[in-house]
């Protein structure tokens, strides 16, 4: 593509303004400021900038107090063919006509553009057609330098490192990304740090989740303990008043038998009592002069009755003796029998004479004279009668001595008031079992009463008593009906404790719910290290889908850069060999590019060898990276030959390395066209046309 | 002025967690309570009547003690001035025995009714004349609704319920429900709806019947949130009904096209001039395409930005790839051949593959043009 003219409006310091360039090299020229950059800005923006863009340098560009109407109009030849393009940035629209043809849609102009050029974006265009002031700055210092900026010019995109710096720079920002996610790292990457971020946040996270899970479950239950404590205190307190009921009515039912029992004793008390009392009173009235009597002839009484009891055992004793007596003496009838014998014996012997027959009776009287002395017969009854005697006389005497108490004791009786000794018997007999009875009922009294003694008292307890007894008849018949048999009672009371039991358990378990429930905060926490895991998340993930990026822009960097140079390598090593041998005077013909760096040397027929670049002199390092640079151009864009843009680049030459450059971009210009944008006028002597910029 | 006055309300998600905003879920969560005491506030200062909160005030069945306090705080302070509320648990705060409703701390508030069956069944309200049918949220897809006559001798009738409005052919039955033909035939005053986190509703068959969406936003999907209804009932039964803004914040997501704003700079004055930190924005960048977007770091300008914004969330999405033709490089350079080789390595993909081819193509371009701070 050739310019032949460029007009702009509005364009920066450029209100109104044309230039007219040709085939060759063009020097535009003027001091700073005077709008050498805004004119190479301005051609960029003529051949890549779309009319209809936004761009912020798009509206940055149209000069300063001027409401728009930025406008850049291009003339020149393309394939041949001229070509008028107008490019109004202000009213956003653009036209291109060429070859009888038009076109006024932006994209469709910028693909007319980029089939010209070979190339469709300003980076991709400054990268290869365009030469910055800095560009061949430090070449002439070494081979490295040289590789490197042909390998940005082979990059293909402006002031890009190139291919083998490029993927250096990826590779470690990916060992940065990834250091420590494959093994352990001093100081780890940020997706490891990342990671280890959430595995302590997860695993916070999950104390947390069973926590709350916890606390959700310990709430609910605890609800549950609630209500069936509340059931079960119902049903214990149903239980506990229906064992007090049972109990109570147990107890009423012993006490009720008790207290009629102590009644009982009661009334017998006061049966006793009033008994006592009758007995008393009839000590008074009939037993009183007795009392005295015995009181006072207490001893002589002793006596009598000692002397009296001694006479009556001796006249025992004697009655016996009598007894005995009598049963010795014979039989009382043997006299009469002997009487009897004898007469009939008489008789007989008598009557013998009458008749013999007699003697049957003579014998008869014998047998009852024998039958009277034997045995025992009379002979003992008639010395028994002696000893009766004797003792009958002793017993007349214990008589007489018996007569003689009794006539003492019938003296005391009749002070007693009595007529007979039997009565006073009789009187003190009954006296002594009157007594007898008082003590009785005394004693009783004693062992069955506090209040022996006590009448009224006695008599106020058993009113109490029988009150007592009759509330708590009436209290038992209250709950007789409410009230369990003892089979019942038994199970109630295992119920109870049971309950009793399960209660226990449920407070020791709403204590344990409680304690749990006691930590607050925690579903806070939970949410907000979610939250905080969340965003995690997203950052691993966005750090994750980086690191796959690396990965993946590093192989296809490798693979175009191997692709690029192996299509490059061969052709760039011939045209820059023809370029230099050209400028050279064939001095330097063959050039050598090496390896994935660029790194050149060149064949010294001087030196019979190769010769690295180090070894060359500095205005030949110029020519051989121009040449190769000029090549990587041609190579690049192929038959299209885009202009050449130079920004100055031979500022810092001396007037030897710059002629020995210019040899070379004259060479390369013919039949291109090479802008030189310069603030000296060192290029004017090379120059195909010169532009003169006025000062602002 | 209406003979009874209703603030409606739902879904205020009291707990919510916000894993979208980060750690900035925290003061998104208090301010559910604020906004909450500002609903009560409003309620008090308008003098209402009643307060309806149509499930859903917590987010959990089970929330922290301290939510349950300050929400029983909140009612109680209506209780105190007399005023009524009714509340249906709905999906997220269904009833639960020990859970949110059967806390004490709510329990033993005076004027508060919490409809615990799943039948619907009315509260009368005292001293208003006014029956209140409810039915708590249940799993059984039911439609409440549904034959439902009511026999009473109140002279207005509201019925509130968690449920989604079934519409034929777009929303099926999801759990409890209700459709426009039962409502329309429900001889209620007012129908108070919750579950939808929007605002919506409209008169069916005469019947008012209304989502009044949460208080305070809680995402970026819901429309016309922060509000809450206020509702009054003349003496014919008349319902007038009126949104109020109580929210604080503004959740909005974004659409912003890129060929419009002209480059990252453009995007940077959009953004810049919608600042505000009660904001949280997502905004999605489409047709970032170009040379000027090659060097564009969404994460970069988010951190910048986000200062600026309660929260900001800025994506690019993926076609960065077709800002690029294949003849802007020429094939011989390395840039070139990487541009040929990704573009035919990408034809295949989709989804997050070609989310990671576009981000490979981006840094390697970024890479190749000598690199920098970020990320292209």
């Amino acid at each position: 593509m050739l310019i032949e003219e460029i007009s702009l409006r509005h364009f920066k310091r450029f209100r109104e303004a044309s230039f007219a360039l040709r085939e060759g090299v063009n020097v535009v020229r003027g001091p700073n400021e005077s709008g050498k950059s805004t004119l190479l800005q301005a051609v960029l923006a003529a051949l890549f900038w779309r009319a209809d863009s936004t761009r912020r340098e798009v509206r940055d560009s149209v000069t300063w107090g001027e409401p728009g109407g930025m406008r850049v109009e291009l003339k020149g030849r393309a394939d041949g063919i001229s070509f008028h393009l107008v490019k109004d940035f202000s009213a956003r629209r653009a036209e291109l006509s060429w070859n009888g043809r038009k076109e006024t849609d932006p994209a469709r102009i910028q693909d007319t553009l980029r089939e010209w050029l070979g190339v469709g974006t300003e980076a991709a265009f400054r990268a290869t057609a365009g030469i910055r002031h800095d560009e061949v700055d430090g070449i002439a210092e070494g081979g490295k330098e040289l590789g490197e900026r042909l390998q940005s010019a082979l990059g293909g995109l402006e002031g890009g490192p190139g291919a083998f710096r490029a993927r250096e720079a990826m590779q470690k920002e990916l060992a940065d990304l990834l250091r420590g996610t494959r093994g352990t790292a001093r100081n780890p990457g940020h997706l490891a740090r990342t990671e280890e971020e959430m595995e302590a946040l997860a695993r916070r996270r999950d104390e947390l989740s069973r926590a709350v899970a916890g606390r959700e479950e310990a709430r609910r239950r605890l609800a549950e303990i609630g209500e069936e404590s509340e059931k079960a205190e119902r049903r214990l307190e149903v239980l506990e008043a229906l064992i007090r009921d049972t109990q109570e009515r147990m107890d009423i039912e012993e006490d009720v038998e008790d207290l009629q029992r102590r009644y009982r004793v009661m009334e017998a008390s006061l049966e006793l009592i009033e008994e006592d009392e009758e007995l008393a009173g009839e000590e008074e009235t009939r037993y009183a002069a007795l009392r005295e009597v015995l009181e006072e002839e207490k001893e002589r009484l002793e006596e009598l009755e000692k002397r009296r009891s001694a006479t009556a055992e001796r006249a025992a004793e004697l009655s016996r003796r009598l007894e005995e007596a009598a049963a010795m003496q014979p039989r009382p009838w043997a006299p009469w029998v002997l009487a009897a014998g004898l007469t009939l014996v008489l008789a007989g012997l008598a009557g013998l004479t009458l008749s013999p027959y007699m003697l049957a009776l003579c014998l008869a009287g014998c047998g009852l004279t024998a039958l009277s002395l034997f045995p025992g017969g009379y002979l003992r009854f008639h010395s028994g009668g002696e000893k009766l005697r004797e003792l009958r006389a002793r017993m007349q005497e214990l008589r007489a001595e018996e007569m003689e108490v009794l006539r003492c004791m019938e003296g005391v009786a009749a002070r007693g008031g009595c007529a007979s000794l039997e009565d006073f018997e009789r009187l003190r007999r009954g006296y002594l079992e009157l007594a007898a009875r008082r003590r009785e009922i005394a004693e009783r009294l004693e062992m069955i009463s506090t209040w022996a003694g006590e009448r009224g008292k006695l008599e106020e307890e058993a009113r109490k008593l029988a009150a007592d007894a009759a509330l708590r008849s009436r209290r038992w018949k209250e709950l007789k009906g409410r009230t369990l048999d003892p089979e019942g009672l038994q199970r109630a009371l295992a119920e109870r404790e049971e309950l009793k039991r399960r209660l226990d358990h449920l407070r020791a378990e709403r204590v344990r719910c409680e304690v749990v429930l006691s930590g607050e905060g925690q579903e806070e926490e939970l949410l907000e290290v979610e939250e905080a895991l969340a965003q995690l998340g997203e950052r691993r993930a966005r750090l994750v889908r980086r690191a796959r990026a690396l990965e993946l822009a590093l192989d296809w960097l490798e693979r175009a850069s191997r692709d690029s140079l192996a299509s490059v390598i061969s052709r760039l090593e011939e045209m820059t060999g023809d370029y230099l041998g050209r400028i050279t005077g064939g001095r330097y013909r063959k050039v050598t590019v090496e390896g994935e760096d660029l790194s050149m040397s060149v064949w010294s027929p001087e030196k019979g060898g190769e010769v690295k670049v180090d070894s060359l002199s500095r205005g030949t390092v110029d020519q051989l990276y121009l040449a190769a640079r000029l090549s990587l151009v041609e190579i690049i864009c192929g038959e299209k030959k885009p202009p050449m843009l130079l920004d100055d680049p031979f500022v810092t030459f001396d007037s030897r390395r710059l002629g020995k450059a210019m040899e070379l971009i004259k060479e390369y210009a013919r039949g291109r066209q090479v802008i030189i944008f310069t603030c000296g006028e060192h290029y004017d002597v090379y120059a195909d046309r010169v532009v003169s910029l006025a000062p602002a | 002025m209406p003979d009874l006055r209703i603030i409606h309300t739902a879904d205020v998600h009291l707990g919510a967690p916000f894993l979208f905003l980060g750690r900035k879920g925290k003061e998104q969560r208090e301010q559910l309570k604020a906004t909450f005491a500002r609903v009560v506030d409003l309620a008090l200062a308008s003098q209402a009547d009643l307060v309806i909160i149509a499930g859903d005030l917590f987010d959990r069945p089970y929330p922290g003690a301290e939510l349950v306090g300050e929400a029983a705080y909140q009612i109680g302070r209506l209780s105190r001035e007399g005023i009524w509320t009714v509340i249906v648990p709905g999906t997220h705060d269904a009833w639960r025995q020990g859970g949110a409703y059967d806390h004490p701390a709510l329990r033993s508030i005076p004027n508060l009714h919490v409809f615990t069956a799943e039948e619907f069944t009315p509260f009368p309200v005292p001293g208003l004349d006014l029956a209140v049918y409810g039915a708590a949220w249940s799993g059984r897809r039911v439609n409440p609704l549904q034959g439902f006559r009511p026999r009473d001798g109140f002279r207005r009738r509201i019925g509130v319920l968690h449920a989604s409005l079934r519409i034929p052919g777009k929303v099926e039955e999801d759990g409890v429900w209700v459709d426009r033909e039962s409502i329309a035939a429900s001889g209620l005053h007012y129908m108070a709806l919750g579950h939808w986190h929007s605002l919506s509703g409209r008169e069916e068959g005469g019947v008012p019947a209304y989502y009044p969406g949460p208080p305070e936003p809680l995402g970026m999907e819901t429309e016309g949130e922060g509000v809450v209804l206020s509702v009054g009932l003349e003496e014919d039964g008349r319902a007038e009904v009126k949104p109020l803004k109580v929210g604080r914040r503004r959740f909005v997501g974004l659409r912003l096209d890129g060929a419009l704003l002209g480059g990252p700079e453009g995007l940077y004055g959009h953004l810049r001039g919608m600042a505000d930190p009660d904001l949280a924005l997502r905004a999605r960048v489409v047709r970032a395409w170009g040379e000027e977007w090659s060097r564009f770091d969404a994460g970069k300008l988010e951190e910048e930005l986000s200062p600026l914004f309660f929260h900001l969330a800025l994506e690019v999405e993926p076609g960065f790839s077709r800002s690029w033709e294949v003849e802007d490089f020429p094939e011989n350079t390395v840039a070139g051949r990487f541009l040929r080789l990704a573009r035919r390595e990408m034809a295949g993909l989709e989804g997050e593959d070609l989310e990671v081819a576009e981000e490979a193509l981006r840094l390697g371009l970024f890479h190749l043009a000598g690199g920098g701070q970020g990320p292209c």
